[in-house]
């Protein structure tokens, strides 16, 4: 009797599958428990636990599995190889923190529900199918899918305005630039010949290489994620959106949404090319959205909207590797990108955390709520300064070796304008990252705003990132040739 | 062969580490223990590895480890060596050394930095032993830099006095104006030699080819002549000779032990060392070596001059040493590296043991300096008093003490080139110099030890009954070093004396004279008992002199110095030192100042702070306020933004692609 679903269709969709059905089991563990008045405020360290177990489940599956490039499973609509399965793993291990300080801090605001963390898994499984996705559909449907989750945890806080406001904004935005993304689809779909498969548009794809109704296509698409990810002037959400939701969740979103959309964005322009005229357009876009990000953040107070225009900044910088990728010197340079992701996820993930030990009853999120933390609390002190340095990429950092990668592949890919404006851009950004260090250590405590009790997960997924921070500074070797390796098997399959 | 050479530093260092680090800690007992263990320790390597120095292995050789490697380009090893030349400076410096940290004991107890001072004490001994074992000039240079570090730190010592500071500052900094020299010289050696290995650059058929070629870029001017000269620029700083002397009698402000180690029987001999250690280099530019031998004569001369009307102690001492360096640089420059060499270990030896006998009177009368102030001590401290006289007997060049034997092979190779083979007038000249300083020499020491210990007592009233001979270590110190400075100079016996020059052959500097006539040794050894009488009387001469111009003939000397015209000026001379430090004031010092002045007004600040610091800080926060601004919070913005984003890309896009196909 023949399978409808063959083994490896079955590996290839196991970690997506693991998230998905962790979401289920949080959803129902938590509807079962009894509803009391102070529920919001425990910590509830089951869900943490479950939710870190499958997170764990699920890496082990992207790690341990896919031994083979494998394309065109489930009729094309999805690959099994190195390059899906590393940014999966990035998700996943972004999720994995974002579970473990949860509990504290959605207790600590006294909002801790069970539908926070099935939100996170649901939109951790369309993440992980996104970076596998090899068809328009599949893309489009596991992008609406993770938007879904990710508008719904940006209005988490349904009791604050901010929330609210910044979650609708989002949403319609999101509407807005899903319809940019589905007309250029549809474009594709038409220039290549009634086909939604990726590997379709890229066999068709160089013959009609100037056609205009493919690069229009392929732009239209681009300017899609671009709003994902947060590139001027698509940019506009995110300050709002940022400073709104509920600091952890946003931490998540900062980065498991960027790597995704980065990766599906990779594959997209790695199959349908797009010439040295897109090339261009995404430069201009790199250089307005380096210059913007760190411009705007200089003179911010707000220490999430500070970085969340430092966000957009390295959005900036992420692009660059497409615009080398889009002329002739290949994508080879891709594999920076990926680096980059993972110094850009923990680096990110450990600010929003740091923040996150501070509130109490609501996000305390002023850069002068940090003043004299260093005295207070010296290893979170120590943390978030490791990630200011790493952001503004001070060496020993990982942001120092990932910005050394792009920069290096812009200046030997003939693109030096490109590698000096993000030079500049990045001692602009020392200016603001040093700001909050300032705060911490040099100026004195006033009143009781460090008196927080710390929960353990928010620690020890702090300690995590730190760690990841010092090592990829230190000794980024194995992590770079498995980028370079899990490159390889995008270009090479 | 095995060698524990890397102990021989390392052993200071470990005491530097223990005493900095934890001698608060420890208490004055531990830390003196560990302090005077380290060189002793030193000392017996040292010497057990010049037990292993046999006719037949001439040299150990330890690589650490490859320090600097670019394969092919320049390969620069961690390595020491030890061969005659080295063997003779870390014996004299863990030996004089060890003496000088026993002393210390004494000297310092009570200070409140104890700890500090023997830290940096050890920290020096690691830093010269560096310098003398390393076996190129990079590493070298480390130990150059080194000593010139702890030099610094222990003048300025006490540093609570604002005037010892800047004591130490300017003997830093002028030391770092000589370092340049040895910089660019190290720079030279690797242009030409392509190496800063000592093993090349002694290496005489290489020197001979690069002597030939000109300099880099300078086609006047002999390679070799080129890098001595900065060489010799880089001995002239370490070693306190003229136009760079300047600092050394400012350093008197460290310690008096500090004076003794430093800046009279080590570091400051670091110069010599390095034109030692070079010697076939040095050979190879005879134009470097008339430099050298003028330089060392009129330093020699000049400070003997200075020394002459000094009121303060230690300033005697001081530029009595900066003399005596200009006589091992007049060796050098005649030729004679054996005989420089022997005079700085004897040199070592009663120097030390001057400084340190008049830090044993310093500290008999509670931290006066001023011989005006003393007098008639002879009473009060006859130990201290039969140690000092036999350090200037020694200093002198009174037989058989040991200054007698070394300035004799000095002025005896000076007195060759003046009036053997091949004489010159210049070199006549020189050994005048350095003969008529001989003399002079004499005197001063003899003033030195008049007016401290001879004569009516001038000491204060209410100290001088406080006045106590030293005991314990101080004593030993002084004693050992009596002995030394009595029975050094045996190392050197001229031959005429039916000696042997065990030191000049030990370290392989010495010339040959085997190889002459029986009719030419004849000469030579006729030149040599004329030369030896001659300054054998022109010491005693100035002893002489000095006995009775500050005995019975006192008032001879006052009417010389205080009514005669000529007299006068001399000694407003002599006693402003010849106003060299003014002169440098005014030429080096000021136009220094205003210069710095200019660039920080018109550049730092102008320029650099408001306009391009302040300027571009303000524009970028202003654009940064703009950007800020435009986030307007309203939806119906956004999406404008959105499209025209849209719009504009498109249109680009549509522009770039018609325009390119149709």
């Amino acid at each position: 009797m023949e399978l409808l679903i063959s083994p490896t269709e079955i590996e290839a969709i196991l970690p997506a599958g693991i998230l998905f059905l962790t979401g289920l089991v949080l959803l129902l563990v938590d509807l079962g428990g009894k509803e009391r008045a102070d529920s919001g405020m425990n910590p509830k360290n089951h869900l943490v636990f479950i939710g870190c177990a499958g997170s764990v489940l699920a890496l082990m599956a992207l790690v341990t599995g896919g031994g083979s490039v494998v394309t065109s499973l489930y009729a094309g609509a999805m690959s099994d190889d190195a390059f899906g399965r590393f940014a999966g793993a990035l998700v996943t291990l972004a999720l994995l923190l974002t579970t473990l300080g949860a509990g504290g801090y959605l207790s600590s605001i006294g909002q801790n529900r069970g539908e926070f963390y099935s939100l996170l898994f649901f939109g951790a499984g369309a993440m992980v199918l996104l970076c596998q996705a090899t068809n328009l559909v599949s893309i489009f449907v596991a992008i609406e899918t993770l938007s879904l989750s990710v508008f719904v945890l940006a209005g988490y806080t349904t009791d604050r305005r901010p929330s609210s406001e910044g979650a609708f904004k989002y949403f319609v935005l999101g509407a807005f630039s899903s319809g940019f993304l589905l007309l250029g689809m549809a474009f594709l779909y038409g220039v290549s010949g009634g086909s939604l498969a990726l590997s379709d548009i890229a066999a068709n794809g160089p013959q009609v290489a100037d056609d205009i109704l493919f690069a229009v296509g392929v732009l239209l698409m681009v300017i899609g994620f671009a709003f994902k990810v947060g590139a001027v002037p698509f940019h506009s959400w995110i300050p709002d959106v940022y400073q709104g939701a509920p600091v952890i969740a946003v931490g998540w979103m900062a980065v498991a949404v960027k790597v995704a959309s980065f990766a599906a964005l990779l594959r997209l322009l790695v199959a349908a090319g797009g010439g040295e005229t897109l090339s261009r357009l995404i430069a201009a876009i790199a250089v307005v959205t380096m210059l913007l990000g760190n411009l705007a953040a200089l003179n911010q107070t707000n220490i999430k909207r500070m970085l969340a225009y430092s966000g957009i900044a390295h959005t900036g910088y992420l692009l660059i590797p497409l615009v080398l990728g889009l002329t002739g010197t290949g994508f080879e340079s891709g594999s920076s990108m990926l680096f980059y992701l993972a110094a850009y996820s923990v680096t990110t993930f450990a600010a929003f955390a740091v923040i996150a030990t501070l509130s109490r009853g609501q996000d305390r999120e002023s850069i002068d709520d940090l003043n004299g933390l260093a005295s207070k609390h010296p290893m979170i002190a120590v943390v978030m300064t490791l990630a200011m340095l790493s952001l503004a990429g001070i060496p020993l950092t990982a942001g120092f070796v990932g910005k050394l990668m792009i920069f290096r592949d812009a200046v030997e890919g003939g693109y030096i304008y490109l590698a000096l404006i993000g030079i500049i851009s990045s001692v602009i950004s020392v200016y603001y990252y040093l700001r909050p260090v300032v705060a911490m250590y040099f100026r004195e405590a006033t009143g009781d705003q460090h008196e927080v009790e710390h929960p353990w997960g928010l620690h020890l997924a702090l300690a995590l990132a730190g760690g990841a921070i010092l090592l990829l500074g230190i000794d980024p070797q194995a992590l770079v040739e498995f980028s370079v390796e899990s490159m390889r098997s995008l270009l090479g399959g | 062969m095995e060698t524990k050479l890397l102990w021989i530093p390392l052993l200071p260092f470990i005491g530097f580490l223990l005493n900095g680090m934890f001698g608060k800690k420890f208490g004055p007992r531990v830390v003196s223990w560990i302090g005077c263990l380290a060189p002793l320790g030193a000392l017996a390597v040292t010497y057990s590895s010049w037990k292993q120095l046999t006719g037949v292995v001439d040299r150990l050789d330890q690589v650490v480890f490859p320090w600097i490697w670019l394969e092919g380009i320049l390969e620069i090893p961690f390595k020491l060596t030890f061969d005659g030349l080295s063997a003779t400076m870390c014996l004299v410096i863990t030996g004089v050394g060890s003496l000088i940290h026993l002393y210390s004991i004494g000297y310092m107890r009570g200070d409140a930095g104890y700890h500090r001072y023997f830290a940096y004490l050890n920290l020096f001994t690691a830093f010269m032993l560096i310098l003398v074992l390393a076996d190129n000039l990079l590493l070298m240079f480390v130990g150059w830099e080194g000593v010139g570090l702890c030099s610094y730190l222990l003048i300025g010592f006490w540093f609570e006095d604002d005037a010892n500071c800047v004591a130490g500052k300017k003997a830093f900094i002028v030391n770092r104006i000589g370092d340049f020299g040895f910089l660019l010289g190290m720079f030279l050696c690797i242009v030409h030699f392509g190496s800063l290995d000592f093993g090349v650059l002694t290496d005489r058929e290489i020197i001979a080819g690069v002597a030939a070629s000109s300099a880099w870029g300078m086609p006047a001017v002999g390679a070799t002549t080129l890098i001595t000269l900065l060489f010799f620029f880089g001995a002239t700083g370490k070693s306190a000779q003229i136009p760079l002397h300047v600092w050394l009698p400012d350093a008197m402000a460290g310690p008096t032990p500090v004076s003794a180690l430093i800046h009279a029987a080590t570091m400051v001999t670091s110069g010599i060392y390095l034109c030692c250690r070079l010697m076939p280099l040095f050979e190879s530019s005879p134009v470097c070596m008339a430099v050298i031998a003028g330089i060392g004569a009129t330093t020699a001369l000049f400070a003997a001059f200075i020394a002459f009307s000094q009121n303060d102690i230690k300033k005697v001492l001081a530029y009595s040493t900066v003399s005596q360096l200009g006589y091992m640089f007049f060796a050098i420059g005649m030729g004679a590296f054996s005989a420089a060499l022997f005079h700085l270990v004897t040199h070592a030896f009663f120097k030390a043991l001057l400084f340190l006998g008049s830090g044993a009177v310093i500290h008999a009368m509670h931290h006066e300096q001023d011989m005006r102030k003393m007098g008639g001590l002879r009473k009060q401290l006859p130990f201290t008093h039969m140690m000092f006289l036999i350090g200037t007997l020694a200093i002198a060049g009174m037989p058989p003490f040991a200054g007698f034997f070394s300035k004799d092979e000095i002025l005896f190779s000076g007195f060759m080139n003046a009036f053997g083979e091949g004489a010159s007038g210049q070199a006549q000249i020189f050994w005048g110099i350095s003969f008529l300083t001989a003399g002079m020499t004499a005197f001063y020491m003899l003033r030195c030890l008049a007016l401290t210990f001879w004569g009516e007592s001038r000491v204060a009233p209410e100290t001088v009954n406080k006045v106590h001979e030293p005991g314990g270590w101080i004593a030993f110190a002084l004693f050992a070093l009596a002995i030394a400075s009595t029975v050094g100079g045996f190392l050197g016996v001229p031959a005429i004396l039916g000696g042997h020059n065990v030191i000049g052959h030990f370290t392989g500097l010495h010339v040959e004279t085997s190889g002459l006539s029986a009719a030419a040794l004849e000469t030579h050894h006729a030149m040599e008992w004329t030369s030896m009488i001659l300054s054998l009387v022109m010491a005693a001469g100035g002893l002489v002199l000095g006995y009775f111009f500050y005995g019975s003939l006192a008032d001879v000397r006052k009417s010389l110095t205080s009514e005669n015209p000529i007299g006068q000026r001399l000694r407003h001379l002599s006693g402003n030192k010849l106003f060299v430090d003014e002169l440098y004031h005014k030429v080096v010092v000021r136009p220094i100042e205003i210069l710095s002045w200019l660039l920080f007004f018109f550049i730092d600040r102008l320029l650099i702070d408001w306009i391009l610091v302040e300027g571009t800080a303000l524009v970028t926060r202003a654009t940064g306020d703009f950007f800020r601004r435009m986030q307007t919070g309203f939806i119906p913005g956004y999406l404008m933004t959105f499209g025209c984003g849209v719009l504009v890309l498109l249109y680009i896009l549509l522009n770039i692609l018609t325009g390119n196909g149709s």
